[in-house]
């Protein structure tokens, strides 16, 4: 299945992109996910966004599953679905 | 009398007697306030009588510091303009930093009182203690920019400090502001309020020093904030090198920066025309507040096209929105050419734009014909016709006199249709936000004293993330009236009031804030409060704001949201299909009266809420 992965900031360039979409198996959560954006980025994050052991993505950058932090869904397991939109956010401040 | 921060002393002026005096900071005032929009709400409520014309003598211009301003902690450069606002009939507040309010601070005042009306124009020189009145029909007509260099080149000193209006202000446009430096005071029309007065400047030179009360629980407590500052994972690394611009882009990811008047919040998003990236080619300086160690306002040159070499300073994120999203403007140059005239003018960039957007969207539909505005294109995406038709607001000629009181006062002028499609609340334009997609950011749209006023209650949680007091899913209702309370308060008391920078709390404080000004307050002032004590504060000052709305009458029908956004669902981005219909926005409502312990029914403060902060004179006065 196919998810679109946006970002925005300096995890632009991490990213290699500002959106793009990406193939995963089916069923692949969001902490497969990330694992697989870590995997695939590790040659452009040497300040090691994703963490280079275990998957996952360091804590202060936000995920966001359709608009929505995974927190309010079903966690890092929430399991993902084709065309699912998601968001990594680094932060941000002012406005 | 006080032991520190607090220079102790009101000046009062009356501007029809040409006279002035002072006063003592009363110690109940300065304790239960605190100072800037506090105490500038404090006098406004007492002293502003029910029902006052905001663009007549009997309304006053309360210029307000805290007892941090002038100080060396880091971001406390801040000040607050009170007054009845003439754009909303509200409270008018607004903040503004750069250099004035600590030059108000060395002159030896904690609060300048503006009252009565000048008999022709006239400008006050205060130095130190001596206060005079000038004339000022030679400055009449002047840029905020010209009118202050030439104030400096007069009184033969470039150090003094002026805050001034522009033509718009003159005029008395409701969108007017007031500018210091290439600071504004800039929301609710308070310019206006200036120039009803035919008070074009007010100059100011001060020698003496902020007292401090502890000095060695002062350098702690400083200390403290500034290493709370450098763990911050956005404020130096990111923050003081992009500025607010960076809210371009995370507000466009996630769908919810307005465009074309609220019509294509989603759909059209040029993040890489007006978001950080683009800003590496246009920005040439930054212009640092006083003692602030983060200088995010950065210094921009227009670099191409017809607006090549225009210097601004910003423009900020929400001015990306009201002139450049929100008219369909996605050109740097343009935008940053029309930031620095509306400075120079002297409005409001966010009403102005706000206001040019709001004509676009009529004229493109054929609700304003070409006759309304005298030959204009005014089509979204036209950078010249939004450029002239913003002076025309501020001279109030042509199309602008129907758009110089804001979109509220203009669509009443054009008549039903064209009311659906003004974005306002209580009469102020809406920020850059679009909280179809931010409910709680929404709420405080509705119910901030000041009308739709992100400044006063921002929902960081929601924005960036910021798990604190809790995490919130951005798109759910529930306990967000609970939420936009606690924002509100800790907001107030402790930004708003002490005063400093609300960027601080977001970045680097939004769990200790409370804690860190009870800190500050005993090391700098002597006074001490529980960091329950300081949320107190922010509590009585947004009881006593409403109560001064409630007096002039507004209610929970007031608390609403423009239609278009309780109607229609945003068709694209990251918050496709989300709305706040009328239930959801009354349910939030109800819970945010509850938690406040406000009447549900009227949204009104009531007597036992208002005894248990001390405002039982109050009550006596709503007769609650």
């Amino acid at each position: 299945m196919r998810v679109r992965v946006r970002t925005i900031l300096g995890l632009v360039e991490v990213l290699g992109g500002r959106e793009q979409d990406v193939e995963v198996a089916a069923g692949t959560t969001v902490a497969g996910l990330l694992t697989h954006l870590g995997e695939r980025c590790a040659a452009r994050d040497p300040s090691g966004v994703f963490r280079a052991e275990g998957g996952g993505i360091q804590p202060h950058i936000r995920v966001l599953v359709n608009g929505r932090q995974p927190a309010f869904l079903l966690g890092p397991e929430t399991e993902l679905h084709d065309g699912d939109d998601v968001l990594l956010l680094p932060p941000a401040a002012g406005g | 009398m006080f032991a520190g921060g607090f220079t102790g002393v009101i000046l009062r002026v009356d501007l029809t007697t040409r006279t002035s005096s002072t006063e003592p900071m009363p110690a109940d005032v300065a304790r239960d306030f605190i100072g800037g929009a506090g105490v500038g709400i404090k006098y406004l409520f007492d002293e502003v009588p029910a029902g006052a014309d905001a663009l007549g003598p009997e309304n006053k211009l309360i210029f307000s510091s805290g007892p941090f301003t002038g100080t060396t902690i880091p971001c406390a450069s801040r000040m607050a303009v009170t007054g009845k606002s003439p754009l909303t009939g509200a409270v008018g507040m607004a903040l503004t930093g750069g250099f004035f309010p600590a030059e108000l601070k060395f002159a030896g005042y904690d609060a300048l009182i503006i009252e009565g009306k000048a008999e022709k124009p006239t400008y006050l020189w205060i130095k130190d203690g001596a206060v005079q009145f000038r004339d000022a029909g030679w400055l009449w007509g002047t840029h905020t920019g010209d009118c202050q260099q030439l104030l400096k080149d007069d009184l033969k000193d470039q150090g003094i400090r002026v805050a001034c209006i522009g033509p718009a202000g003159e005029r008395q446009a409701k969108v007017a502001c007031i500018i210091n430096e290439r600071r504004a005071a800039g929301r609710k029309g308070l310019g206006a309020v200036m120039g009803s007065k035919n008070l074009k400047a007010i100059a100011v030179r001060g020698s003496s020093e902020v007292g401090i009360a502890d000095e060695a629980k002062f350098k702690a407590a400083r200390s403290s904030m500034r290493e709370e500052m450098r763990q911050s994972p956005v404020l130096y690394s990111a923050f003081a090198k992009l500025g607010t611009p960076m809210v371009v882009d995370l507000t466009g990811a996630l769908g919810i920066l307005s465009a074309k008047n609220w019509s294509e919040t989603g759909v059209f998003v040029p993040v890489e025309q007006l978001g950080a990236e683009s800003q590496k080619e246009v920005n040439i300086g930054r212009n640092p507040c006083h003692n602030c160690p983060v200088a995010c306002s950065q210094i921009k040159i227009a670099r191409t096209g017809p607006y090549e070499g225009t210097i601004a300073e910003g423009p900020e994120f929400e001015t990306y929105y009201s002139l450049g999203t929100n008219t369909g403007v996605a050109d740097q140059g343009a935008v940053i050419a029309a930031d620095r005239l509306c400075d120079e003018l002297g409005i409001d960039s966010m009403s102005a734009g706000s206001a040019v957007g709001f004509a676009m969207e009529l004229y493109e539909k054929g609700i304003l014909d070409s006759a309304a505005t005298g030959g204009i294109d005014l089509r979204f995406g036209n950078a010249e016709a939004m450029l002239e038709v913003l002076r025309l607001i501020a001279l109030r000629e042509g199309i602008g006199e129907l758009l110089a009181d804001g979109v509220k006062a203009a669509a009443e002028k054009i008549g039903d249709e064209a009311g659906y499609y003004a974005m306002h609340v209580k009469g102020l334009e809406l920020p850059a936000y679009d909280v179809r997609g931010a409910k709680a950011h929404g709420l405080n749209y509705a119910t901030s004293y000041t009308g739709a006023d992100h400044n006063r209650g921002y929902a960081f949680q929601e924005i960036f993330g910021i798990p604190v007091p809790w995490e919130v899913d951005r798109f759910s209702y529930d306990d967000k009236g609970k939420l936009c309370k606690w924002n509100q308060d800790v907001r107030s008391a402790t930004c708003d009031c002490p005063t400093m920078c609300a960027f601080l709390l977001d970045t680097s404080l939004p769990a200790t804030a409370p804690a860190n000004t009870a800190a500050l307050m005993e090391a700098v002032t002597g006074l001490v409060y529980t960091p329950e004590q300081i949320v107190d504060v922010g509590e009585r000052v947004n009881n006593l704001a409403r109560a001064f709305n409630a007096r002039e009458g507004f209610g929970r029908p007031d608390d609403t949201l423009p239609r278009r956004l309780m109607e229609e669902p945003l068709q694209e981005g990251g918050s496709k299909g989300q709305l706040i219909a009328q239930a959801d926005l009354d349910a939030m409502l109800d819970d945010y009266y509850t938690a406040r312990g406000w009447d549900v029914a009227t949204g009104k403060p009531g007597r036992a809420k208002l005894e248990s902060l001390g405002l039982g004179y109050v009550a006596d006065e709503l007769e609650v």
